[in-house]
């Protein structure tokens, strides 16, 4: 076949700015570590990268939204834990209080602690956390959400809406909650009443020795109890999902690390061995270059 | 001997040219477009006299081009494939390095803004996580716009690279054009000059590389030139004409260009290129650039619409409503500066949610006498006159059009280069909700609620008062009292008179005010009025049964008449009414507003058409005149009505009459209602222990009253003074002698009958003079006035009443008297200490005008400041309502009339006279309007309240129960309005929620939560996809286009290349080839010499032997 002069060099010049501009891509993967420098030199995979890169900022933030969650959830579960104490302690005073035997004068004494008890339980109910949230405001978490009135009666102002944060793509946790789901009212006389009004009736019923209503504040204050029991439970299932939903986020987030280390990384084995096969092509196209000069006519007609 | 020395010459002769060939091919080896040439030989003619054969020699047959014209066209077609590859691919590379990098893409900026929004939900309070979010959203804006500007920065590179290799190629096919002149000149391309050939090759490849082209070359080698891949395409070059190529490219969409061919005389558009670089850089706007730039626009548009939607949902930190978070746009440019006519084109956004940026065109056709609207991305059309909506957009034209006029609409800018954060303060963050739930301290069973906002409830569709009555021409209080220029006749109540459906006539959308709706008069038929969720609230009662979710009802609204025709009581401000509206069953007008010369406003009387008749009801009714309540006996006229309206008008400050038009039908008459108005002074301003004389002046009418003129010696004149004082002159050179003059006049005697003559009593005393008229004990045709005339003591002409010894009390009488007098226009009367100025019934309502005065007013025109109302009140004394037909005897056109606008839809149904739905002849009229702020269910507070498995939702300021149904257990959610409450459990008895706006915004993340779950939302964009979804599959598209380019120049880059060998393969200089030939050439040039010299030799032997 006949070959043209300028045909043989153009070829020879083609294959070494190829094996050229095959070093400056491998010295830039060397370089950076990566299979990559720029994203045109990785065109149909920069998109993946992309996606992954921000699904691990997204488990990150649900990392953190989880602690955020923690810090209010825990306080939730100190503070109904301390006010089951109480509940405890109420639940002994109205079964003794409900014996027809006491004395007026330590029915007074219960009186006077179940009135402390309340003002404690109050107190509770405004718990705040770390983050200077009122924990049983729901939404409405800037203010004190029960207020001791005047006339001893409590007034809930917070959000009947609980204050909910994403701690991952479909998930909610409450970091604060409306106070009269775990601070519950109870059904009495067939009407509800709350449960700071329960233990009013019961003051007013060891101040005034009504044994009926002793007997009844017995039966009220077992109400009250399983209502702060129900809501320790609630909580406690809650500070597990959280548990489950750490673990899970770092699971996952491992598992995108990996997977985009395999995308992105570079495998610098083998690209050393190619850099080593683009220098020995290099070197072989610039010998083969001077051997075919000496090849002319020319030079043997001389 | 001869012949041997001849053959010999023809052989050195034919190898010197070999030779020559040879070295030429030497010469040329590196010159670009260089065709091998060869020498071709051949033997010459033989001599055929002679029996035996013997050669003549060789002669130089040509020089042949070695020329494959098949290497050749592969070789231009794989040149501008090569070419077209190598362009698309270096542009797309870059566009895939700007939007894939995670530095400059959007991915990781979507990604911050969520992370922050994140972390703003878990911490609301915080300023920090608030200050954050506003640089992220900031943030994302910037790569927005940093990607938008590298976007425009390709679109002019490419662009700039296409005007280029559109100019070079003009300038080659002008080359080929010259060159075809040259080779015409020559029937065979054997014929013509091989350089003329090579350099046409040459040029035809430079095109090549800059648009696939097809050539034809003829028999004298010229070429023509055809755009695309036949010659059936258009012809850029045919013999020794060129045409002139041009590139024109839409302003805005950069996948969009256009080519055309001698633009400036016959222009012709070239199809698409798809080869050379040419082609290689529009595939890459159309495919790349103008993809990636609509992606990022629609992206921009769709996430700024869907943040500032749930943005404006919330408050901030301060309870301030929430604004937009983004400045999303677009805004248009409109061009019609070739247009002939004089129309203009203003385009509005009507709605920001549809408005797409996107071009339009805009034509107008006489033919039709319309404009279409076409929008230039999807070719969606719509027509019509002067005001056109489209696409959430307004096309307003004003001015004549010509046939065939356009207006060009183009977006200003590209959303994506314009986005932007419109809030910069951290506070301004609205990331709380509105609207608060709490629950009931007591509750027993639900004890959690999320409180959400949410579009209006699903209803079916009911037209609304706008469609039904499309012109609304004389809202109440808007009439025109202007005469038509031509008949001289006011516009009477001009209504349209529509058959109504049985069923809602229509509803009437929230924020429509000044209502006055009617059926025609004696139809016999009614108007009742509901809200949608089943609360009648006007008309005759209708059975329970009309609310139905097929008329227009919410879904499982039950009927009520708790506020069936009720108003509040003003003496003990409850309320009774529905949330305290206002309305009435009967007639209703009020003053209109009108601006005069100098931009003042100026109410103008109320008028209520139609007043004639006499009523036919039995038993009083009441009519409301600025809340004031009159009533009206039973049947009486007009007149009787006006007289009842006008005995109260010192309370209700309105003054009645009827204006009867004697030349047009009864029913143009009308009831006027004008302001009676007035202008007062304290009675004590009229000064006359200090003051000499009281006047004012009204309508250009002085009024004035006195007891004294004074004129001091310091007043006079040098010489001799004159002053003329009821008509006669009197000189005088000192006061003294004007006092004896004019004491001169005295009559002390009563003159019966009145007596013309001048009566002065003129006293004098340290240095004044003072006149008075004497008039007590004098009966005079002219008593009391004094009328000073020209003087030479500086004294106003003026006319005056006088009195001897006047009192405040006195003057004031004597001036109501004045301003009293027949054809005054005024009426004035002193009411308790105050003097008080009125037009005459028959002007009332026209402005007075109050000239110099010496009372203390100010100077100027007193228009009326008051509103006037008038009303039907809804039931009469007695508490029934009244029956429609007592007005309709008046003449009154009525019905359902309310001022106030409502701030939720409401549903008018047609009542016969037995109560049950009808259809009717509606007419009436409206404003549109939007729904007052006050009244939207957002900003108010209700009580959610739940009984026996209903709810019922009480309006906690009016104490209006709007809504009452059966609750739904299954999605245990309550809407209104454009809230919904879902409670966390089952409610119990007597449970209740307050539902009210949020008054603690700071721990509130309600809203900031539903922007971060955008990062999931797949409604935001038409794909289905999330925002990040959309871009990946940008980045990928765009990663497939740079693979695909990547592939096809390697592939082109092969085909180039064999070609390119194919082509060297014949035409290409080989130089040991060349060398080989140069030997050989020299080789027989030295035998032919040989040959020469034997035959010299033989001949010198021959010589020798001779």
């Amino acid at each position: 076949m006949r070959v043209s002069t300028s045909m043989i060099y153009q070829q020879l010049t083609d294959k070494l700015s190829e094996n050229a501009e095959g070093m400056k891509i491998l010295q830039g993967q060397l370089s950076t570590g990566f299979k990559y420098s720029s994203p045109s030199e990785a065109a149909d995979l920069v998109g993946r990268v992309q996606a992954i890169e921000s699904r691990l900022k997204t488990l990150d933030a649900d990392a953190k939204s989880v602690s955020r969650v923690k810090v209010g959830v825990d306080t939730q579960a100190r503070a109904i834990e301390t006010a089951a104490e109480l509940t405890d302690r109420l639940k002994e005073l109205a079964f003794q209080g409900s014996n027809s035997q006491t004395s007026q004068t330590i029915l007074n004494s219960y009186a006077e602690e179940v009135a402390s008890i309340k003002r404690s339980l109050v107190d509770l109910a405004n718990a705040k956390d770390a983050d200077d949230r009122y924990v049983f405001g729901g939404v409405r978490s800037g203010e004190p959400p029960y207020v001791l009135n005047a006339d001893g009666t409590v007034s809930y102002l917070g959000s009947g809406t609980p204050l909910r944060v994403r701690v991952n793509d479909v998930g909610y946790e409450d970091v604060t909650v409306p106070g009269p789901s775990v601070w519950k009212s109870v059904e009495k006389d067939g009407k509800a009443t709350d449960m700071f009004a329960i233990l009013d009736q019961l003051e007013a019923a060891y101040k005034s020795g009504d044994l009926a209503g002793r007997a009844q504040g017995l039966a009220d204050i077992e109400g009250v109890a399983n209502n702060i029991g129900l809501a320790i439970a609630r909580t406690g299932g809650v500070q597990q999902r959280l548990e489950i939903s750490e673990r899970l986020a770092q699971e996952t987030s491992l598992r995108a690390q990996e997977n985009l280390a395999s995308i992105k990384d570079l495998d610098f084995a083998a690209a050393l061995a190619q850099l080593q096969k683009q220098q020995l092509l290099m070197e072989a196209t610039q010998s083969l270059m001077g051997r075919l000069s000496q090849l002319s006519l020319l030079e043997q007609m001389r | 001997m001869s012949d041997l020395i001849g053959i010999g010459v023809s052989g050195l002769s034919a190898y010197q040219r070999a030779l020559a060939t040879t070295s030429n091919n030497i010469a040329n080896l590196q010159t670009e477009g260089y065709v091998r040439q060869r020498a071709v030989l051949a033997s010459s003619a033989q001599d055929g006299s002679s029996t035996i054969s013997i050669g003549a020699g060789v002669r130089f047959a040509e020089v042949q081009r070695l020329y494959d014209r098949f290497a050749e066209e592969n070789l231009q077609r794989a040149t501008s494939g090569l070419e077209a590859e190598q362009g698309m691919l270096k542009e797309l590379q870059a566009l895939q390095n700007a939007i894939g990098s995670s530095e400059a893409g959007l991915h990781g900026a979507f990604q911050d803004f969520f992370d922050s929004a994140r972390e703003l939900e878990a911490s609301p309070a915080s300023a920090g996580s608030r200050a954050g979010f506003l640089a992220k959203a900031e943030g994302l804006a910037a790569r927005f716009r940093a990607l938008a500007s590298t976007a425009s920065n390709l679109d002019d590179g490419t662009r700039a690279q296409i005007d280029q290799a559109v100019g070079e190629t003009n300038t080659l096919l002008e080359q080929i054009a010259s060159l075809n002149a040259q080779l015409l000149k020559r029937t065979s391309a054997s014929e013509q000059p091989m350089q003329l050939l090579d350099q046409r090759d040459i040029s035809i490849r430079e095109i090549t590389k800059k648009l696939g082209v097809t050539v034809v070359i003829g028999q004298s080698g010229a070429a023509n030139i055809y755009a695309g891949d036949s010659a059936s395409g258009a012809a850029l070059v045919e013999n020794g004409r060129a045409r002139v190529m041009s590139a024109s490219f839409d302003p805005y969409d950069y996948g969009k260009s256009e080519f055309v061919l001698d633009a400036k005389s016959q222009p012709v558009v070239l199809p698409g290129i798809r080869s050379g670089l040419i082609g290689g850089l529009i595939r890459f706007r159309r495919e790349g650039l103008g993809t990636a730039s609509n992606k990022l626009d629609e992206l921009a548009l769709a996430f700024g619409r869907a943040v500032n939607k749930i943005h404006r949902q919330g408050i901030d930190s301060s309870g301030r409503p929430g604004e937009d978070l983004f400045y999303v746009g677009p805004r248009f440019v409109v061009d019609g500066a070739a247009n002939g006519g004089s129309a203009r084109l203003g385009v509005t956004v009507l709605d920001p949610e549809m408005v797409k940026s996107t071009s339009y065109e805009m034509k107008f056709s006489s033919a039709l006498g319309k404009w279409e609207v076409r929008n230039k991305s999807t070719g969606a059309t719509t027509t019509g006159a002067d005001s056109i909506e489209f696409e959430g957009l307004q096309f307003s034209v004003q001015g004549s059009a010509r046939d065939g006029d356009t207006f060009r609409v183009t977006p200003e800018n590209h959303p994506a280069a314009t986005l932007a954060t419109l809030i910069k303060d951290g506070s301004q963050v609205a990331s709380a909700g509105k609207l608060a739930v709490r629950a009931g301290v007591s509750n027993t069973g639900a004890t959690a609620a999320e409180m959400t906002l949410v579009d209006a409830r699903e209803k079916t569709a009911v037209r609304s008062l706008a469609e039904l009555l499309p012109s609304p021409k004389s809202p109440i209080g808007e009439q025109s009292f202007t005469p038509d220029s031509e008949t001289g006749v006011i516009d009477p109540y001009q209504d349209t008179a529509v058959a109504a459906r049985t069923g809602p006539i229509a509803f009437i959308p929230a924020g429509y005010s000044k209502i006055a709706l009617a059926t025609a008069i004696g139809e016999g038929s009614e108007l009742a009025v509901f809200t949608r969720d089943g609360r009648q609230i006007s008309g005759p009662k209708m059975a329970g049964t009309i609310v139905d979710e097929k008329y227009g009802f919410y879904a499982g609204s039950t009927y009520s008449d708790a506020y069936l025709n009720k108003l509040d009581d003003p003496d003990t401000d409850a309320t009774e009414s529905y949330l305290g509206l206002s309305f009435g069953r009967g007639v209703t007008a009020e003053s209109g507003r009108q601006t005069d010369v100098d931009g003042q406003v100026i109410l103008t009387p109320a008028r209520l058409f139609g007043a004639s008749g006499v009523s036919n009801s039995a038993s009083p009714y009441t009519l409301l005149v600025n809340g004031h309540e009159i009533a009206i006996g039973s049947n009486l006229s007009v007149a009787q009505v006006v007289s009842a309206i006008n005995a109260q008008k010192a309370t209700t400050g309105v003054v009645a009459r009827v204006d009867t038009r004697s030349t047009t039908a009864t029913t143009d008459d009308s009831l006027i209602l004008s302001a009676y108005h007035d202008v007062q002074f304290p009675v004590s301003e009229i000064d006359v222990v200090n003051s000499d004389r009281a006047s004012v002046i009204v309508n250009g009418a002085e009024y004035s009253a006195g007891w004294r003129v004074r004129i001091a010696d310091g007043d006079l004149a040098t010489g001799i003074n004159f002053i003329e004082l009821n008509g006669e002159r009197y000189s005088f050179t000192s006061l003294s002698n004007l006092t004896a003059q004019l004491n001169a006049k005295k009559v002390s005697n009563t003159a019966v009958p009145p007596v013309e003559f001048n009566v002065f009593d003129a006293t004098y005393s340290s240095g004044t003079l003072t006149v008075k008229v004497k008039d007590t004990g004098l009966q005079l045709q002219n008593k009391g006035f004094l009328k000073i005339g020209a003087n030479s003591v500086g004294l106003t002409e003026r006319e005056d009443f006088f009195f001897e010894t006047p009192t405040s009390g006195g003057v004031a009488s004597k001036l109501v008297s004045l301003m009293n007098a027949p054809q005054s226009g005024i009426v004035a009367s002193t009411f308790g200490s105050n003097f008080v100025i009125t037009n005459t019934d028959s002007l009332a309502g026209n402005p007075i005008s109050i000239g110099l005065n010496t009372v203390g007013l100010e100077t100027k025109t007193y228009f009326n400041a008051a509103d006037i109302t008038l009303d039907t009140a809804p039931t009469n004394i007695n508490g029934d309502p009244v029956p429609r037909s007592v007005l309709g005897s008046l003449g009154f056109r009525s019905g359902f009339v309310m001022r106030e606008a409502a701030a939720e839809d409401l549903l008018v149904f047609g009542v016969n006279k037995d109560g049950n739905s009808t259809a009717v002849s509606l007419s009436g009229t409206y404003q549109e309007g939007e729904p007052p702020a006050a009244g939207l269910p957002e900003a108010r507070a209700y009580t959610l309240r739940f009984v026996s498995g209903n709810y019922s939702l009480t309006d906690d300021q009016t104490g209006t129960v709007v809504a009452q149904q059966a609750f739904d257990t299954t999605t245990r959610t309550v809407r209104y309005g454009n809230w919904a409450v879902t409670l966390k459990a089952l409610p119990g008895d007597g449970d209740t929620f307050t539902v009210l706006p949020n008054d603690d915004a700071k721990g509130d993340n309600r809203v900031i939560a539903l922007i971060a779950t955008l990062q999931f939302d797949r409604q935001m964009l038409s794909s289905g996809q999330t925002v990040q979804s959309e871009y990946e599959d940008l980045v990928n598209r765009i990663g497939v286009l740079t693979v695909q380019a990547e592939v096809g120049r390697d592939a082109q880059k092969i085909v180039f290349d064999q070609a390119r060998e194919s082509r060297d393969r014949v035409s290409g200089v080989n130089l040991d080839e060349e060398l080989s030939d140069l030997l050989r050439y020299q080789q027989a040039y030295q035998a032919n010499a040989q040959v020469i010299q034997t035959a010299s030799r033989l001949f010198d032997t021959l010589m020798q032997r001779l």
